[in-house]
């Protein structure tokens, strides 16, 4: 059935072309639910020369964001702007697709929509997009309720700085992982820096400061005491950014279950 | 007239040889793959030594970054294979570690891969957000800092 389908479907549509100068919407919607990605295309191709422009573009935007091909999206829809914002539900699952982008192309999107055209919804979304870029100025009970404490995790972790883990790690090895929130890896650490530790200090003493496996066994703590030292740095920044990837995730979630919105209708 | 019939027939019974043909190799490549498919070995992946050609001439030209490269091309070949090294992360350590001096150079990158290697343990997980764990409960760790 489906090589019947794909063998006619162009026929069809040149036939469909000849007579009609609107795109379809329920056949655009029928090949979007389906994911009949490149009969879509097919579809917007040989869409006839009537079409105005920016509807044409308004439709590729529509496609892209479809299949998530961001920078053409963004291309599509700066060319047909006024369009694509009128259409509430398009504009919110833009906002909705955008929120777990690329920090790049996520930048892109929320500077270049327009305000002025948004719906409550998309205002909300905005605000867990500016939470997540000011997480300190933020007021974390304008966002939804049930993203509030992913939020308090975000901005927690905001109040953590790299340098104090750093120290911490130096005076005792793990705690600046524990800082950080990293728990597991703070047990971990500690253990594994005691063990070196109390390596060194045995061969120091039964062995002496000229023997070579002293000398082996000192460098190896010092190696994994830097390398505690500048983990504990490091993690502060990567929890920083996995909680606000998580939060951000958890919005997105929120969203589309509660405000389900489609392309076509 | 007799011609065209026997030309018809010959060619149906071509299609039935044909098609007959294709079910057979079809039904055997199935009981092959149903057979054997949990028998199958996936060799390790093929890994590449450390590339430079993007860093500056000092580095492309320094000795110790060659032997650090060197010492882990030994323990990816040798030793990872040989014990059968399971890693928590997506990426292996050796595997980050080798990025990392590619990407940050040899001190920053050798420290990177390190701290990751010392929080190679199965109880790590619990440290990371779920969009980070995968089905086999690793750490997928392919982003590297800028």
């Amino acid at each position: 059935m489906s090589k019947w389908f794909c063998g006619l479907f162009p026929l069809l549509m040149l036939f469909y072309n000849a007579t009609s100068a609107q795109a379809d919407k329920k056949l655009l919607h029928y090949l979007a639910v389906n994911k009949l990605w490149q009969e879509e295309a097919a579809y917007l191709h040989e869409l006839p020369s009537k079409v105005p422009d920016d509807s044409l573009h308004y439709f590729w935007a529509k496609y892209y964001l479809q299949t998530g091909a961001d920078s053409f999206f963004l291309s599509a829809y700066e060319k047909s702007k006024n369009l694509f914002l009128d259409d509430t539900g398009s504009s919110n699952l833009a906002n909705i697709h955008f929120l777990v982008r690329p920090a790049g192309v996520r930048q892109k999107w929320f500077t270049s929509y327009d305000e002025k055209k948004g719906t409550p919804l998309s205002q909300s979304i905005r605000m867990v997009y500016d939470a997540s870029e000011r997480p300190l100025e933020a007021n974390p009970q304008l966002l939804p309720d049930k993203l509030e404490d992913d939020f308090l995790q975000f901005r927690k972790s905001f109040h953590h700085k790299a340098w104090i883990a750093a120290t911490l790690s130096a005076a005792v090895p793990g705690l600046g992982k524990l800082y950080a929130g990293r728990k597991a890896s703070a047990g971990m650490t500690f253990i594994l820096n005691s063990a070196y530790a109390l390596q060194a200090y045995e061969s120091y003493a039964k062995l002496g400061p000229r023997n070579a496996f002293t000398i082996y066994s000192i460098g190896l703590f010092g190696l994994f005491y830097t390398v505690n030292v500048y983990g504990s740095w490091h993690a502060v920044k990567e929890v920083r950014k996995e909680r606000k990837t998580q939060f951000l995730i958890h919005a997105e979630e929120y969203y589309r279950f509660h405000y389900p919105n489609s392309l076509y209708f | 007239m007799k011609s065209i019939i026997l030309g018809i027939l010959f060619l149906l019974a071509l299609t039935c040889h044909l098609n007959g043909q294709s079910s057979e190799q079809y039904i055997r490549s199935t009981l092959l793959k149903n057979t054997f498919d949990s028998y199958s070995f996936t060799p390790a992946p093929k890994r590449k030594l450390l590339d430079l050609s993007t860093k500056s001439f000092l580095s492309r030209i320094n000795p110790a970054n060659y032997l650090a490269a060197g010492i882990l091309f030994v323990y990816q070949r040798i030793f990872s294979e040989q014990i059968q090294a399971q890693c928590k992360y997506v990426v292996s350590c050796s595997e980050y570690t080798k990025l990392s001096i590619q990407h940050h150079g040899l001190i920053m990158g050798s420290l990177i891969g390190l701290d990751q290697l010392s929080c190679c343990f199965p109880t790590v997980t619990v440290d990371y957000p779920e969009y980070l764990l995968n089905t086999k409960m690793q750490v997928i760790n392919n982003g590297l800092d800028e």
